[in-house]
């Protein structure tokens, strides 16, 4: 059971001269799920991007599934889904069906054209988000929350051991986040998905999630939820009001949004209507 | 009415003009939303250079067109993958540059102006049965193509990141879809000439974005508005008297303008 998804050993990684990430060790075990928090420019997106593949190859090592990161081909088995995945320039008419029928384009070859198999799993994949009487609606006429669900929908179309999520909440209604991380919690406990969830703001997912990784260019804090002490946030957070909140701790999103500290950079406009 | 078909060189233009009409939004329905609407002008003036340098070298001016717009259509995509440029800063440096060297070797040429003016404008009504036996196994093999990597283009067209990251091998697939590109304006020249040659790739695309509301839609009625402007700018040009390239993006402009207005109507 304890078989680790992802290991991390030693990563550093920089954009030029600037580190963003600092000897980082960290393994993730199937089955997990960890939600990985931090100030923004804390190098959360970045590790997720390493992890990807995404990115020139850093310092350290990268295992997924045991093998090395440069020699790792099974790509099909990691899903992402990024922030703000449709962009608003890209008016295009594409149905919620036509969006999750690409999750399948890793699966498919040249010479593994579409089957039954295919559309089977885009369908379960629509169910498992509650979207099926969505599919014939273009994806331009859904609400934010709903379009999320949609990119949930198209990788997990793909069939994905390990899910990577970088803030996919972001722009959407408390409500239909509170609803996207109770999915997460379901996907993660009744089919065994192994998720790594990214959030500038430990108080939404703390109740979902199994693990807390802390992270500010190096990890603060790995382990669960509860034990992730007080001081370590306030270091995490430079500062910022934390508190108590029965199943953990929270930063005050509204003095997180109003009180950058120098060095970080302040959080989007956007990101704040939905927490603040 | 039917009295257009009883001249040789009407029927080879309907018949070239379909073959054209099939492929250029075939291609279009990827590079508009790939904000690459203007890479048809771009290539299209690479080619121009390229036929003023096959007059000036004395080599077939096709195969020239093709070889320039080919390289051409490699240095966009490396440019833009390397995030160097923009993909419309590339393109209109491609396009002035084209189009001054075509002019330049063509002078030197000594050619008349006639002779480049076929190029420019397209020349429809001189296609012969050997252009067109040529320009059909060509054509279908660019259809094929994209028939085959619809999905990982689609993907990679409407978030590119997330493809890359499943595995999706978006610089290759990029890499041959400029180059599917550059062999459809090519052939494209043909029909309504190096200037105007976006109308015949976009055009129909942007009017069918005007209605359809999913990708299979969209495509289709593309392939629709694409092959009615053609047989309606042949079929006004006839009766006009009107050059035919210029009547064919006239008539795509109308489908686009209808499909706007009926857009707003309803």
């Amino acid at each position: 059971m304890c078989i680790a998804i992802v290991e991390i050993e030693n990563l550093s990684f920089g954009y030029g001269a600037e580190p963003v990430l600092e000897n980082l060790s960290l393994s993730v075990q199937r089955g997990a799920l960890l939600g990985l928090i931090g100030p923004n420019g804390g190098g959360k997106t970045t590790l997720l991007k390493l992890v990807l593949g995404l990115l020139p190859a850093p310092s350290g090592r990268i295992r997924l599934f045991g093998q090395p990161l440069e020699s790792f081909k099974e790509r099909a088995k990691i899903g992402y889904v990024r922030q703000r995945a449709l962009s608003l320039e890209q008016r295009f008419p594409v149905t919620v069906e036509e969006m999750v029928s690409l999750g399948r384009s890793p699966r498919l070859s040249r010479w593994r054209p579409w089957s039954s198999e295919d559309t089977r799993a885009v369908r379960a994949a629509m169910r498992a988000v509650e979207i099926e009487e969505l599919r014939s609606r273009s994806v331009w006429e859904l609400s934010g929350g709903q379009q999320q669900r949609v990119f949930l929908a198209r990788v997990l179309a793909q069939e994905p051991e390990l899910l990577l999520l970088d803030e996919p909440t972001t722009a959407v209604d408390p409500k239909a986040e509170a609803e996207f991380y109770m999915l997460l919690e379901k996907l993660n406990r009744e089919h065994g998905l192994t998720v790594i969830l990214v959030s500038h703001d430990i108080e939404t997912i703390a109740q979902q999630v199994t693990k807390i990784a802390c992270l500010n260019k190096r990890l603060l804090y790995y382990g669960v939820p509860e034990e992730c002490a007080h001081p370590l946030l306030e270091e995490l957070y430079a500062g910022k009001r934390v508190l108590h909140h029965g199943h953990g701790w929270t930063i005050s999103p509204s003095l997180l949004l109003s009180q950058p500290s120098p060095g970080l950079r302040p959080p989007s406009p956007s990101q704040g209507e939905g927490t603040g | 009415m039917l009295e257009i078909f009883d001249y040789e060189f009407m029927r080879l233009a309907f018949l070239g003009g379909t073959v054209i009409a099939i492929l250029a939004p075939t291609i279009g329905i990827f590079l508009v939303p790939r904000r690459y609407a203007l890479i048809g002008d771009g290539l299209g003036h690479i080619a121009f250079g390229g036929i003023g340098l096959a007059l000036f070298l004395k080599f077939d001016p096709t195969a020239m067109a093709l070889g320039t717009s080919v390289l051409a259509a490699l240095g966009i995509e490396r440019l833009r993958a390397a995030g160097r440029l923009s993909g419309d800063v590339a393109i209109a440096l491609f396009l002035s540059g084209g189009l001054a060297l075509g002019l330049i070797f063509a002078r030197l040429a000594r050619r008349s102006t006639d002779q480049l003016w076929t190029y420019l404008f397209g020349s429809i009504l001189t296609l012969k049965m050997e252009d067109i036996l040529l320009m059909i196994p060509v054509a279908l093999l660019v259809i094929a193509t994209v028939f085959l990597l619809r999905r990982e283009l689609l993907y990679s067209t409407l978030d590119e990141e997330t493809a890359r990251a499943s595995g999706i091998a978006v610089n290759k697939i990029n890499l041959l879809f400029v180059l599917l590109t550059a062999v459809t304006i090519v052939l494209s020249m043909s029909i309504v000439g190096l200037l105007l040659i976006s109308a015949l790739v976009v055009l129909p695309v942007a009017a069918a974005l005007q209605r359809a509301r999913s990708v299979r839609q969209a495509y289709l009625l593309a392939l629709f508005a694409s092959l009615l402007s053609v047989y309606l700018g042949l079929i006004g040009a006839y009766y006009l008297n009107t050059p035919p390239g210029p009547t064919i993006v006239l008539s795509a402009l109308g489908i686009f303008g209808a499909l706007s207005l009926w857009r707003r109507a309803s």
